[in-house]
């Protein structure tokens, strides 16, 4: 598994979407499964994932899978 | 006990509305994605806004805060005592929230502003129950308030907008505050 892959694996699981449906385009607020509330699980299931802890600012800013690949790549993780 | 006029926590600074604040706040609420979730959605003129202020201002069973977060004003919350008595000395108080930016509209950054009000009632007002009216089409904000606690206490309410549609009440008290806000509260990290 590519570490793409990985990354939209644990956004379709915490979404609870199909793993097709994850691409970089896909942004927060635009679905109904990705709203607020599974915003929190999301990041904590990234958090898990990746072992690392997020900035607030950077929770509020995660607003799409590209900008969720920027902002993991300060906390060493890169795609 | 004098309500606050500048509350701080969780990143976000909730400052009383001012007076050169009110064309902003008048805009705000005339805007048709904010309006549309209010259960009046009728035109506020700069006269009513003015009159509206003064009736609020020394009003103490009610307070109206802009939301700022990064020194930005990016929307308003409220607190009203239900019975009318001052917000100090009320046991219910009914809450309103609009986040008027839209890249922080729908967003986590929410719940800043919600934790930090609900807080400043139950552990500083004492308060015992909040209470939060939304429209049966607002399926964000019940679900935005049933993940801070709140229990739906009545969806045929006497109350209706002015569409003359029913509107959802909802309920908080401390025990289910302090149990649902945990999970929150950890990934608010300021």
């Amino acid at each position: 598994m590519t570490k793409e892959v990985s990354l939209f694996s644990v956004f379709a699981t915490a979404l609870g979407i199909p793993l097709t449906e994850i691409n970089d385009q896909l942004t927060y607020n635009t679905i109904k499964k990705w709203d607020s509330i599974s915003h929190m699980g999301l990041i904590v299931a990234l958090e898990k994932h990746y072992n690392i802890m997020l900035d607030t600012d950077d929770i509020i800013d995660m607003s799409s899978v590209l900008k969720a690949k920027e902002i993991l790549a300060k906390y060493d993780v890169v795609f | 006990m004098t309500i606050l006029a500048l509350i701080e926590g969780n990143g976000v600074t909730l400052k009383a509305i001012e007076r050169t604040d009110l064309e902003r706040v008048r805009l705000w609420r005339n805007d048709p994605d904010i309006s549309r979730f209010m259960i009046s959605q009728a035109l506020i003129s700069e006269k009513q806004q003015l009159n509206w202020f003064e009736a609020i201002t020394n009003d103490k069973s009610q307070q109206h805060y802009i939301i700022e977060f990064k020194s930005e004003p990016i929307g308003v919350i409220n607190m009203k005592s239900v019975s009318g008595a001052s917000l100090s000395k009320c046991s219910q108080i009914e809450m309103g929230m609009y986040i008027h930016d839209v890249r922080y509209r729908g967003n986590f950054l929410a719940f800043c502003p919600a934790l930090t009000l609900n807080d400043y009632c139950f552990y500083q007002l004492n308060c015992e129950k909040l209470l939060a009216r939304v429209l049966p089409g607002n399926e964000a904000a019940i679900r935005f308030n049933t993940t801070l606690g709140y229990e739906v206490s009545s969806n045929k309410t006497d109350d209706s907008d002015a569409q003359g549609q029913g509107l959802i009440k909802m309920s908080l008290n401390k025990e289910n505050y302090q149990t649902h806000i945990e999970n929150i509260r950890k990934l608010i990290r300021y």
